[in-house]
């Protein structure tokens, strides 16, 4: 995970002044996570979610105050808010079966995933994603996205959810444990 | 696995708050993780893994259109937009369209729009907004069987692709040969016998006529020792931020942008 930015609050102020680097800081230490958390979610999406997210954050900008990790949440939040209107709409819209987007997205990462790569240390950030959430339920596997891609300490991820801080170690202790337990059918390292 | 076996391995696979930290932190080698572990601790440390140019894709793009929308709402009072006020794919308010229009199509969102290179969404957005004032921007959804036609540099994209140009010129890039849009000003240039920076002196918006009026440049400028290019390191800014938003909300206000 990328280090803290030196002076965080120097950054936000040239940001909501519409600094071009201010902005360039934030988004290549942004971008990277929200993306593979968005690709996690919405593969088919992620991209332009996450266009909408930067637009929406530079917009108010205005309206946030705080030190970064709470800028990364506050991130989080809106980029969560997007997928969840984007999936609204389509709900709506939906007039046959939903495309199997997701299931198409980890077929293909199987397919193009050589079996040795499947241990850790090669693997693509994507991909690591994908085997540490594909045995959890929903959100388990959030909880842990959102901590080890958001880089989100549990008060946030809490407050993203809508959960108390004490549920949300609670489930993050249920999915370390069931990692652990499976980590001989998911982890080749392990062997 | 008897239930009481089960349990045992539970125990032994429960680990106490910090190292369950450490462990999503990525702080942890996988080598020094908790009998179990070492599989998660790799994959973690995967995930946290560097960019990739994927990842990435659009960044100046994105870059400058989040400055020019940041500028737009830089003039507001903080706090949601009047309801009613949204459009324009989320990227300025109804209410603040006659400071927006012009501080846009002085920006380098609009260079970028101009090219046709923005990011999906605010391609379209910024074509809707600038269409209100004449100025012709790509709409993000143009094609024409596959082959790229780009703006025509003698009309009123003349405005929108001179500052395109000028703002790649002006962060140290060379504006993309390769780009349509750059090329139809190339020759535009070229057919008039001019330099592009001769074929652009004083262009304004609208009929992309000269004008002797100079109307400036609201591109952002980096502080000392910082390129718009960065590359991910950053130093602290050399010098205070010329503006600064009135108020602000709590660091747990998330914005209403319905």
């Amino acid at each position: 995970m990328s280090a803290p930015i030196e002076d965080f609050s120097a950054v936000l102020r040239a940001a909501r002044a519409g600094e071009a680097w201010a902005f360039a800081c934030l988004y290549d230490r942004l971008q990277p996570p929200m993306v593979r958390y968005l690709r996690w979610r919405e593969p088919s999406l992620a991209d332009d979610l996450a266009s909408e997210t930067w637009l929406a954050v530079a917009e108010r900008l205005a309206t946030f105050d705080g030190e970064e990790t709470a800028f990364r949440g506050w991130v989080f939040t809106i980029a969560r808010r997007r997928l969840a209107d984007h999936r609204r709409q389509a709900a709506r819209r939906r007039t046959s079966p939903a495309p199997q987007t997701k299931f198409a997205a980890i077929a293909a990462i199987a397919a193009d995933t050589d079996p040795a790569d499947l241990v850790g240390s090669r693997l693509s950030a994507q991909a690591a994603i994908e085997r540490l959430t594909e045995l959890l339920p929903g959100d388990q596997a959030e909880v842990v996205v959102l901590r080890v891609v958001g880089g989100l300490p549990v008060e946030e991820v809490a407050r993203i959810l809508g959960k108390r801080p004490g549920h949300v170690r609670v489930l993050q202790h249920r999915a370390l444990r069931r990692l652990a337990t499976r980590a001989d059918d998911l982890f080749l390292l392990e062997a | 696995m008897a239930s009481d076996d089960l349990d045992a391995v539970m125990r032994r696979l429960s680990v106490d708050d910090a190292t369950a930290d450490r462990l999503l932190a990525g702080a942890l080698d996988p080598e020094d993780a908790p009998p179990g572990y070492a599989g998660v601790a790799s994959l973690v440390r995967s995930a946290q893994g560097p960019a990739v140019a994927g990842e990435m894709g659009g960044r100046d793009e994105m870059v400058s259109a989040m400055a020019a929308a940041a500028g737009v709402g830089a003039g507001w009072p903080t706090g949601a937009a009047p309801k009613g006020t949204r459009m324009l794919g989320r990227f300025v308010t109804l209410r603040a369209l006659p400071i927006a229009i012009p501080a846009m199509a002085l920006t380098a969102t609009a260079a970028a729009a101009a090219t046709g290179s923005l990011p999906g969404p605010a391609q379209s957005a910024v074509h809707g907004a600038l269409a209100h004032v004449g100025v012709s921007v790509p709409s993000g959804n143009d094609s024409s069987n596959g082959k790229a036609k780009g703006p025509d540099a003698t009309g009123p994209a003349k405005f929108g692709l001179c500052t395109a140009f000028k703002a790649h010129e002006a962060n140290g890039v060379h504006p993309s040969s390769h780009a349509v849009a750059f090329a139809n000003l190339q020759s535009a240039a070229t057919a008039a016998g001019k330099s592009v920076d001769a074929y652009c002196a004083g262009v304004t918006p609208g009929n992309g006529s000269p004008d002797d009026n100079s109307t400036g440049s609201s591109s952002s400028t980096a502080p000392e020792g910082q390129g718009g290019n960065g590359n991910g390191h950053h130093s602290t800014p050399a010098g205070p931020p010329t503006s600064t938003p009135g108020s602000h909300h709590s660091t747990t206000s998330v914005p209403d942008d319905k």
